[in-house]
């Protein structure tokens, strides 16, 4: 308990302390983060039956369909939630490498033929009816978890960008897994995603640009590889010249927010949904939002990730430990990345690449795998940590870890090489 | 840890910057693009459409339907949608009845996004077209007007074109009623092209039902009789008037030749005028009993007034005899109408004298329209009493140089036959229900000078008058028949070839029901109004009479 007051006074106001210390023991409602969790699920409820109704009846099914699977999912979801919210941090360190293994293995099985299930012309999913799922969905939150853990346990081992290269194996190798279904939205974010753990964790600036440039090159050269990506670009510039066929999503989707305006033609008022946007309830429900509660409920929404933004960063600012912080950190960029890739696709800002809207979107897996980043986040909010320290750092260990960082960073403010020197070469022998 | 707590406080920053630029880009769209997005949206999802009202019916009398108008859409084609023109031509052709060449034809046009394939197509046929649904077939509704008795009573009832509009008769007369309001309907599309939302934007008023005074059955009995009259004598046109004198409502209106309303296009400009309003005659002797009627009103004569009459008058240049030679002869009053003589009426109009003529001319409503409620209508030509010459009253108490409209005699004939009140004629009996009022009409001339006429003209079809062999059991008649020769455009004069031969009778002579015009332009072989129209009057209202349940008495 004193070490949490320790570490917590040194960045957060006293005031605050006992409240979130008591906090702490109890259900992980007490953060902020759940309420913009919640609040996101309940629009995403009700615009994923608003965005499905129509079109299902027209068609003859049930207009709760889409509506209900939401919300089976996200019970599940929930459950997951609450059970990782609640499993020790250690035990998810232990959980990764197999997590990792898995995923990989199921990114494999998606390319086998026979095995993979064949969407949209695109081979992203595993399984059958209810239980189908996208394993690349996993595979995001698997190299969350192993990024947090390699980039903790080496603060300090990084001393050329060549030290990186055991997670740039993983990475690329999963991102490459992606790309071959393709789904370059879900690569961009694990790419995008990754980016902001090397920043969070503090590699060297130029290593960020370095790594930077050398993605960009390679996600432009897949790009251009394929004429209907080469479309996509082209389409991207100029939506309208493509109406009728590549830009016609892109274009419709336009024309819902458009014609929203600022208030919108109110809830369930969306015509557009009804075959005119494909995807509304998944990938495009920002349109139909756009078009049924205006540019108010989109900066509604904006707002709500700005919330999860600067709610989930606070718990990594706050998190007990350096693994902690940067898998908090890495959730959260996780969410905000799929949020902004989406955010520009349908507004204009960048080419489709087909990406959910977090929480909100119709996307089965999608769904499970945020509601179980989030019960990472509330793990971490409510104190959950690793003493990586305690195995690397010797007759450190009986010292708070909090101190130790403390101190460390301290330090390395003052004089970075020497210090990552000193620890680095310190734990990389134990 | 700073350093960490920097690098996130950045992350932070980027996440809150890339959320706000996608804030200010839906703020660009939904503010600043928003009015055109919107249009798009419209102009993909909306479509308002002209909901055409129905154009109200026109019945007779008793509510047989004479014109009615179904259901029908025009069917149109947008070409440059037509991926295989031939392939939707055999399919359309049997449906439309249309040759397939013709049909892919056309639809293989690429000159023009818009092309009729074929227009008011029953709602029973056109049903099956939409039933197919081909992509660049469009159906637009309407109504199609038909004309469940062809060619009864066409000239009045007239015919709409292909765009609704009416062309001529009560058709084109009333289409205000008729027409109604076109609605409008807002249609919110889906994506597939079906309707989501329909709102009424101006709701469809149909038009209003007409009612016609005519009675079908006399209507047919009088085309009849008169297409017989017609094509007895080779006549250029004729025209029959039947009327309920009591207060002007016209029972049938007859032209010949006839014309089928279904199928305007193909009848002459002048089969369609309806010579009832249209035609201008000189009326002849058929005019002399309102020459005597005003001297009687005015006592200038009496019935009894016994004249002396020489074989011919000589007016100036002109000398007028009878239609048959005959020497020195004496005839009352009476007697001049029953005979028809010209010199007895020319001596009747002098007691009355020019200026009280010209008045009795005007009273009985010659030289301006009777008011009927059908198009069309001439005024005739009454010269003015300032241009009278020195012959005038040697021709016009005759019923020569004026000019006068079938439906203006029958007026004034009404106003002898009902005991002297002159009434608009009328067609029109009812619009959607409410009854057009009839005016209370003037009265003109006394219910005594009426009942002398009409006992003078009951002479006309007795023994010894020019009608003579025209005769209804049970019935007394009364008339008068006419003889007119037409002025030849050729040369001003008097025709020796073209007449005008007619007849206005009416029954029962004593309280007249029943009133009936018949006027037969230049007919051919026989020339006289007795000879040639009389008959004709007979049959008519030998049908009419107990049709209409008119007692002898």
């Amino acid at each position: 308990m004193a070490r949490v007051a320790a570490r917590a006074s040194a960045s957060a106001p006293a005031v605050v302390q006992p409240d979130r210390a008591a906090r702490s023991r109890r259900a992980p409602e007490g953060t902020p983060l759940i309420y913009v969790v919640m609040c996101l699920l309940a629009g995403g409820a009700v615009m994923v039956y608003s965005a499905s109704s129509g079109t299902t009846v027209v068609q003859g099914g049930d207009g709760m369909g889409f509506l209900t699977k939401y919300v089976v999912y996200a019970a599940l979801g929930f459950v997951a939630m609450h059970w990782i919210a609640r499993t020790p941090l250690d035990r998810v360190l232990r959980m990764t490498g197999p997590l990792l293994a898995v995923s990989m293995a199921l990114l494999f099985a998606v390319k086998v033929p026979g095995l993979g299930v064949s969407v949209n012309g695109a081979q992203r999913w595993l399984g059958a009816g209810p239980l189908q799922f996208q394993p690349s969905e996993i595979a995001k939150l698997a190299l969350v978890l192993y990024a947090a853990r390699f980039l903790a346990e080496r603060p300090r081992g990084l001393r050329t960008i060549k030290d990186l290269l055991p997670l740039g194996i993983v990475v690329i190798s999963s991102v490459g897994l992606v790309l071959l279904q393709p789904d370059l939205g879900t690569a961009l974010v694990i790419i995008f995603t990754m980016g902001a753990m090397l920043v969070a964790a503090g590699v060297p600036w130029p290593w960020i640009w370095t790594l930077g440039g050398c993605g960009a090159f390679l996600v432009s050269l897949y790009s251009l590889s394929a004429p209907y990506r080469r479309a996509r670009l082209t389409t991207f510039l100029n939506p309208w010249d493509h109406a009728a066929d590549a830009g016609f999503q892109s274009v419709q989707g336009q024309i819902a927010i458009g014609s929203g305006g600022v208030v919108g033609r109110g809830l369930g008022q969306s015509v557009q949904k009804i075959f005119y946007l494909p995807e509304a309830h998944t990938d495009f429900i920002l349109a139909i939002i756009g078009e049924e509660l205006g540019l108010l409920g989109i900066f509604g929404l904006i707002v709500l990730y700005g919330a999860f933004a600067w709610a989930g960063l606070r718990i990594a600012q706050q998190a007990k430990g350096r693994y902690a912080a940067l898998l908090a950190g890495g959730l959260t960029s996780l969410v905000l990345c799929q949020a902004s890739l989406n955010l520009f696709a349908v507004l204009g800002l960048a080419p489709l690449t087909g990406v959910p809207l977090p929480f909100i979107s119709y996307g089965s897996t999608n769904l499970v795998v945020l509601l179980a980043a989030t019960g990472l986040l509330i793990n971490v909010a409510r104190g959950g940590s690793v003493h990586l320290r305690a195995v690397t750092q010797g007759p450190d260990a009986q010292r708070s870890t909090a101190d130790a960082d403390d101190l460390r960073d301290r330090r390395r403010g003052d004089s970075r090489a020497r210090g990552a020197g000193a620890r680095g070469g310190r734990r990389a022998a134990g | 840890m700073p350093q960490i707590e920097r690098r996130l406080g950045l992350l932070f920053a980027v996440f809150v910057g890339a959320l706000a630029i996608a804030a200010l880009k839906a703020g660009y769209m939904t503010v600043i693009k928003g009015g055109g997005l919107s249009a798009v949206a419209s102009s993909q999802q909306v479509t308002v459409r002209k909901v055409p009202a129905r154009r109200g019916s026109i019945v007779d009398r008793q509510g047989t339907p004479l014109a009615t108008s179904e259901p029908a859409d025009d069917i149109s084609a947008t070409p440059y949608l037509i991926k295989d023109p031939v392939k939707v031509a055999d399919k359309l052709a049997p449906i439309l009845g249309t040759e397939p060449a013709t049909l892919a034809r056309q639809l293989a046009r690429r000159d023009t996004g818009f092309v009729y394939l074929k227009r008011q197509v029953p709602a029973t046929t056109s049903e099956k077209v939409r039933a197919l649904k081909l992509e660049g077939i469009d159906l637009t509704p309407g109504h199609l007007r038909s004309y469940p008795r062809g060619m009864l009573a066409s000239q009045v009832i007239g015919a709409v074109g292909t765009d609704g509009n009416g062309l001529f008769g009560l058709e084109y007369s009333r289409e205000k009623q008729l027409r109604g309001t076109d609605g409008e309907q807002r249609l919110v599309f889906d994506g597939a092209r079906q309707a989501i939302n329909v709102r009424d934007v101006r709701p469809t008023k149909a038009g209003d039902a007409v009612r016609l005074t005519i009675d079908a059955e006399i209507q047919s009995q009088t085309e009849q009789v008169l297409q017989g009259v017609g094509e007895t004598y080779k006549a250029k046109g004729a025209t029959a008037i039947v009327m309920d004198p009591r207060d002007g409502s016209v029972l049938a209106l007859a032209n010949w030749p006839r014309i089928n309303a279904n199928d305007p296009g193909s009848a002459t400009a002048e089969a369609l005028q309806d010579k009832a309003v249209g035609l201008t005659y000189e009326p002849g002797s058929t005019f002399k009993p309102f020459t005597v009627a005003g001297a009687l009103e005015e006592g200038a004569v009496t019935p009894k007034t016994s004249f002396n009459l020489p074989p011919t008058i000589t007016m100036y240049d002109r000398t007028i005899g009878e239609s048959h030679d005959r020497g020195w002869a004496t005839l009352d009053t009476a007697g001049i109408l029953a005979q028809s003589s010209n010199v007895g009426t020319i001596f009747i109009g002098r007691r009355l004298g020019a200026r009280r003529f010209d008045h009795w001319v005007h009273r009985f409503g010659f030289g301006r329209k009777t008011g009927v409620d059908l198009p069309g209508e001439e005024q005739g030509l009454v010269i003015p009493y300032e241009k009278y010459s020195g012959v005038s009253m040697g021709n016009l108490p005759i019923g020569q140089g004026l000019l006068v409209t079938p439906m203006q005699m029958m007026a004034a004939y009404a106003a002898i036959a009902n005991g002297g009140v002159l009434h608009r004629p009328r067609v029109v009996e009812e619009v959607n229900g409410r009854r057009v009022a009839g005016d209370k009409g003037t009265r003109i001339i006394s219910e005594q000078t009426a009942a002398h006429i009409r006992r003078m003209l009951e002479g006309v079809l007795a023994p010894g008058g020019t009608a003579s062999e025209v005769s209804i059991p049970g019935y007394k008649l009364a008339g008068k028949t006419g003889t007119a020769n037409k002025i030849d455009p050729a040369t001003g004069e008097y025709s020796k070839e073209r007449y005008v031969a007619s007849f206005v009778g009416m029954a029962p002579a004593r309280h007249p029901e029943l009133l009936v015009a018949v006027i037969v332009d230049e007919p051919q072989g026989a020339i006289y109004g007795g000879e040639v129209a009389a008959p004709a009057f007979g049959k008519i209202a030998a049908f009419a009479l107990p049709y209409l349940r008119i007692s002898p008495n």
